[in-house]
Parts: structure tokens; C-alpha cells; sequence
């Protein structure tokens, strides 16, 4: 096992090759990069992060600051009370506030960092946008295309019926 | 560029999960394929999580709507069999109604509340014919009466699925359904597991004979549930077929995809197609031993609510064998095969051309009564010859043969109708048509 380092920074290369330079405290709000640092001990090469572009990377690294200093959630923390409320915080809100290609690929970003309270962050987000639509509008919304044909949406909508807002 | 489309599954099973109300997921699950299967991998797990507990409990009541008024109809053939096998009819009954319940066609309307008196009228006329055969085996063998279902616990069964139907009748609006929904509410453990649920059995021996109970008794579904408690207990002190009581067991082999009951490899190996495809397999199945009755069943891709049921044999006893030392060994079922008897009316086409087999069949018949009414009708014609020609001016023509020649034309004409209009048609619809007579009227119910 490798010894714990006391580096004070890390970095961290995105897929566009762009290497950004931040503390550790902030980078290991990922927990695969944690995991990572935790393995390897000391990394002077810059990480690859292969899945996230540069402009994407630094939009996670600005919200990892953010919450640096936020309790780490433990593992074993409860999925459904955590779900039970869709509330976000007026700063998430705002960093949240971009087009829909960006809040998507920061939750790909999020999911492939393994940074959960941001990942809940974006559903959240997405929750709240289809929020009292109907299936028009939220393809409207994030352009779906309805590929089903009148007589399947017919169908699938009689056996859901059940889920209407009455 | 990402959309929500491209979200892996996971994600959106994510997405669903924090959706605030059941109508927004589910709006989200309808915009398209991708999202339909993605929502009904977890659909009930999505569901449970919801803080809305009114729509939580509608689908509960949806949950119901599994167990159309066609299900709780026996097939004829099962019905003649045990006309014909009574001795056959206590221990296997259960196992029956279930297959019977288990039979739903997804092809039906499965609008709650569209349930009509048509199908009320079918499952009182088969309660009162099975009611019939079992008095038949009560009386006839009562000394064996312990080692088989008593009349009450039928009767109760049926009641069960009367109830049922008509719960599902006057959906939403049943008191009973909505008392033991607030009960549920109140002691979660009074609530179905998920798995459980889509087979059918909990529902009919817990929740509706519960249900039925309280209904009857003016009592709390929590007392009715205790007080079934005791009779199992009692049934099985008293040594009485418990097997029937017993449901667990021959469900527990059924993976049921996507429960969470199945193989993990399983989920995964779905999920994969889902991933490739855009959607699973289509074909998910398998066989269920249930001791007695063999059964193969199916679920249909975006269909997990819609399992389709084949029985396609009967155990009708038990040999005996004897290993190469003289020792007992092993009993060997003896089986009656029934996949003949009984087509899988779920697969489209099938019924269409079980159907037409049927008509041919019916035409030949017809045209074979036609001949014979024709030669029979010529026999006549010779050997009356001579008094023929001297009545010829003044007598019309035999009336028998004449109405027999148009019964036979009749009914050609009618089977060449049915054959033109061979659409597809409720299985349920033409043997209660042809074997019951005419509906009642709704008061009659």
C-alpha cells in the first residue's frame, strides 16, 4: 500500500488535453480520484480524466470548491431520504443555470468522477425541469424525439393512466 | 452533444428517482422507448420510493388491474376435465384457479373501471358450475373430505375472485379496497411484497379474501388478516391440504425480471440489450414446476404486468417404482399433456388461428351434415320412388329433409361469415357465447 502523501496540489487532464492544476483537498471531492491518490501515493504526471472535456472539467473543479469544506456524506447514507426532497441550494441553483448539453455532460462528469452530491445536483436539476410537464412538453424540452406510434403511446398511456395528477 | 436520451440507464433510473411527483416520472418515462424501458426495469422500485402516497396507493390499486375478470375464469377444458376427473378436483383446484387467473391476455383493454356485466355473469356462471362438481365430490366422498379443499374454502375462493372483479368494477371507488389501502398505510407489513404480487395468489389468498372478509364482517382487514392467520394454522394442525395454503414455494423458481428477484448476471444481460438495442429481448420465459400443473410462462418486452401463462400438463397420479434391490424408489408422475387443449391465446396470431381451425373444422362438420342430409335424403327419394311419383302432383316435398338441408346450409353460411370475419376476438367471448347461453341482465348479478 502506498504511503500517504502530503502533496499539496494535483493535476488534472482532461480529454482536450488541457492540464489544470488544483489542491487536493478540492480534487478528492471525487472519489475516484481519491481512491486513485490514495493508491498510487504521490502523482507528479497530470491524471487523465478521459471522459470530460476542459470547459466541463472546470465547471466541476469550481463546484468542488465551492464545497470543499462540506461534510463528506458517509457511504452507507440513506438513497431515500436523500431522494425525498428536491431542493437545491441557491448557489447549486446557479451553477446549474446552463444550456442543457452543458448540465448533462456535468452529470456524466459527476457519475464518471463518482462526486455524488454533485451528481444529485444535476438529477435534481433535471427533476425540477420536467416538474408538472406532460410527456409533449418534456420532449419539447429536451428534444426527444416520440418514437412510439399513435396506437403504443395509446396503450403505454392507458396502463399509466394511474400516475395522473388527479 | 448529450441529451437526456444519451444518459446511460443508470442515470436516468437516477433521474427518475428524484423526480418529485409519480406523474412527472411517469410523463418522463412516456416521451419515448428509451426512457419506457428504462422506467419499467425499476418501475416498482421507482414507485415505492415516492412520498406521494395518494398515487402510491392508486398504484397499488393499478397493481389490481392484473387480475381482469377473463384471468378468473377457468378454460372450459380445465372446467370439462374436472367434469369429467371430479376425484381430481379438491387438491388441484387452487393450482387450477390460479392458472386460470394467471391467463391474462394483454391484449384486452386494461382500463380499470371498463370491467362490464358480461364478465361479472361468466364468473358466477363458473363459480356455480365448479360449486356443482364440488358438492358432487363433497357428498360422494366424504370420508376423503379431509384430504381435499371443503366447499367453504372454495366457495371462499370464488367469492375471492368475485370480489375481485367487482372491486375492480367499481374502481376506484371501493370502499374495501380503499379501507385496506388505509390499513396498509397505516401497517406497512400488511402490504405485498413487489415480487410476490404479479403472480396473483398473494393477492387472492391475502389481500382480497382479507378484503372480502372485512367486507362481509364489517371488520378491520388488519382483524380479517389475523384471523386467516388462524386458519391456516388451522388447516395445517388439521392436516388438511396445506399445499394449497402454501404458496410460497412454486413461485420462488420463478425469476421474474425485473423484480429484483432475478440473477444479477440476468439484470445485467438486459440492461446490455437495453444499451444496444434500446430495449430487452423480447422473449423472457421459462417453466414452472408447480408440483402438479406444469406451466410456461413468458413476459413481453414494456409488458412486465402482462405475464403470460401456457399449462401444458396435467399431473393426473403418481406410479410407483421399484429400484433394481426392491426398494421403493422414486414416484414417477404420470401426466395428461394438455398443450394441445389449450392454445396460447397471449401470442398474437395464435387465437386467430386456433380460431381458424375451429371454423374449418366446424365447415367440415356442417358439410359432412349436408351430405349425409343429401344422401339420406336420396335413400328416400328411391326407395319411395313409386310413392313419390303418384303423390309428386299433390304432396310437397319431406319437411325433415327439407329443414335438415337448410340447418346444415344455415350454419355453412355461418361459419363462412365467422371465417371472413376472423378478426380476434376474447377466447372468454365465444365459449361464453356458445356454452352459457345469453347474458343476464344486470340486476340478475
Amino acid at each position: 500500500m502506498a504511503t500517504p502523501s502530503t502533496q499539496a496540489t494535483v493535476k488534472l487532464q482532461s480529454n482536450d488535453n488541457v492540464v489544470i492544476e488544483v489542491e487536493r483537498a478540492i480534487a478528492e471531492r471525487s472519489v475516484l480520484i481519491k481512491n486513485m491518490l490514495e493508491d498510487c501515493g504521490e502523482v507528479t504526471d497530470a491524471i487523465p480524466i478521459s471522459n470530460v472535456n476542459e470547459s466541463i472539467l472546470r465547471k466541476v473543479i469550481e463546484w468542488c470548491e465551492h464545497h470543499k469544506n462540506d461534510p463528506v456524506a458517509a457511504e452507507n447514507e440513506n438513497d431515500d431520504s436523500r431522494k425525498k426532497t428536491t431542493d437545491i441550494d441557491e448557489w447549486d441553483q446557479k451553477f446549474m443555470n446552463v444550456d442543457q448539453e452543458m448540465l448533462f455532460e456535468i452529470i456524466l462528469a459527476a457519475n464518471f468522477l463518482d462526486i455524488k452530491p454533485l451528481l444529485d445536483t444535476g438529477c435534481k436539476t433535471v427533476a425540477n425541469m420536467i416538474k408538472g410537464k406532460s410527456p409533449e412538453e418534456i420532449r419539447k424540452l429536451f428534444n426527444i424525439q416520440n418514437d412510439f406510434t399513435p396506437e403504443e403511446e395509446e396503450q403505454i398511456r392507458r396502463e399509466n393512466e394511474w400516475a395522473e395528477d388527479r | 452533444m448529450a441529451g437526456i436520451t444519451d444518459l446511460p440507464a443508470e442515470l436516468l433510473l437516477e433521474i427518475f428517482s428524484y423526480s418529485p411527483t409519480i406523474a412527472s416520472t411517469v410523463n418522463l418515462a412516456l416521451t419515448c422507448k428509451h426512457t419506457y424501458a428504462v422506467f419499467n426495469i425499476s418501475k416498482d422500485k421507482i414507485v415505492h420510493k415516492f412520498v406521494d402516497r395518494d398515487a402510491y396507493n392508486r398504484y397499488e390499486l393499478a397493481a389490481l388491474d392484473y387480475f381482469r375478470p377473463e384471468s378468473t375464469l377457468l378454460h372450459p377444458k380445465q372446467l370439462q376435465f374436472f367434469e369429467e376427473n371430479p376425484q381430481y378436483f379438491g387438491t388441484n383446484f387452487a393450482r387450477y384457479l390460479w392458472t386460470g387467473f394467471a391467463r391474462i391476455d394483454a391484449r384486452l383493454d386494461p382500463t380499470p373501471g371498463k370491467i362490464g356485466v358480461k364478465e361479472l355473469w361468466r364468473l358466477q356462471h363458473t363459480r356455480e358450475k365448479m360449486m356443482a362438481i364440488a358438492k358432487t365430490v363433497v357428498n360422494e366422498e366424504e370420508e376423503d373430505r379431509n384430504k381435499r379443499i371443503t366447499l367453504a374454502d372454495f366457495q371462499l375462493a370464488f367469492s375471492v375472485a368475485l370480489y375481485q372483479l367487482r372491486a375492480l368494477w367499481e374502481y376506484p371507488s371501493t370502499p374495501t379496497i380503499k379501507a385496506f389501502t388505509e390499513d396498509c398505510r397505516k401497517d406497512p407489513s400488511l402490504r405485498i411484497p413487489v415480487p410476490m404480487r404479479s403472480f396473483g395468489l398473494d393477492i387472492l389468498f391475502d389481500h382480497s379474501i382479507c378484503a372480502t372478509i372485512a367486507e362481509k364482517d364489517q371488520l378491520t382487514t388488519r382483524t380479517v388478516a389475523g384471523k386467516l392467520d388462524e386458519l391456516r394454522e388451522k388447516i395445517k394442525n388439521d392436516n388438511v391440504d396445506k399445499e394449497i395454503y402454501d404458496v410460497a414455494p412454486p413461485f420462488s423458481f420463478v425469476k421474474q425480471f425485473p423484480c429484483g428477484a432475478c440473477e444479477e448476471a440476468e439484470c445485467a444481460e438486459i440492461l446490455a440489450d437495453i444499451k444496444k438495442n434500446g430495449r430487452p429481448d423480447n422473449d423472457w420465459g421459462g417453466e414452472l414446476d408447480m408440483g402438479y400443473a406444469r406451466i410456461q410462462y413468458s413476459m413481453r418486452y414494456g409488458e412486465r404486468i402482462y405475464p403470460s401463462y401456457k399449462l401444458y400438463s396435467y399431473t393426473v397420479g403418481w406410479k410407483e417404482t421399484v429400484k433394481k434391490d426392491g426398494t421403493a424408489g422414486k414416484k414417477k408422475r404420470i401426466e395428461q399433456d394438455l398443450t394441445v387443449h389449450v392454445p396460447d391465446f397471449n401470442k398474437a396470431g395464435r387465437y386467430r388461428q386456433w380460431q381458424k381451425v375451429e371454423i374449418r373444422k366446424a365447415r367440415a362438420r356442417a358439410t359432412a351434415a349436408a351430405k349425409k342430409a343429401e344422401g339420406k335424403a336420396k335413400a328416400i327419394k328411391k326407395k319411395n320412388k313409386s310413392e313419390e311419383e303418384e303423390k309428386e302432383s299433390e304432396a310437397p316435398k319431406e319437411p325433415n329433409q327439407q329443414s335438415e338441408k337448410k340447418t346444415a346450409s344455415v350454419e355453412m353460411e355461418e361459419w363462412e361469415r365467422l371465417e371472413k370475419e376472423a378478426v380476434w376476438r376474447p377466447d372468454w367471448e365465444e365459449y361464453g357465447e356458445r356454452q352459457y347461453g345469453d347474458s343476464p341482465s344486470y340486476s340478475e348479478l
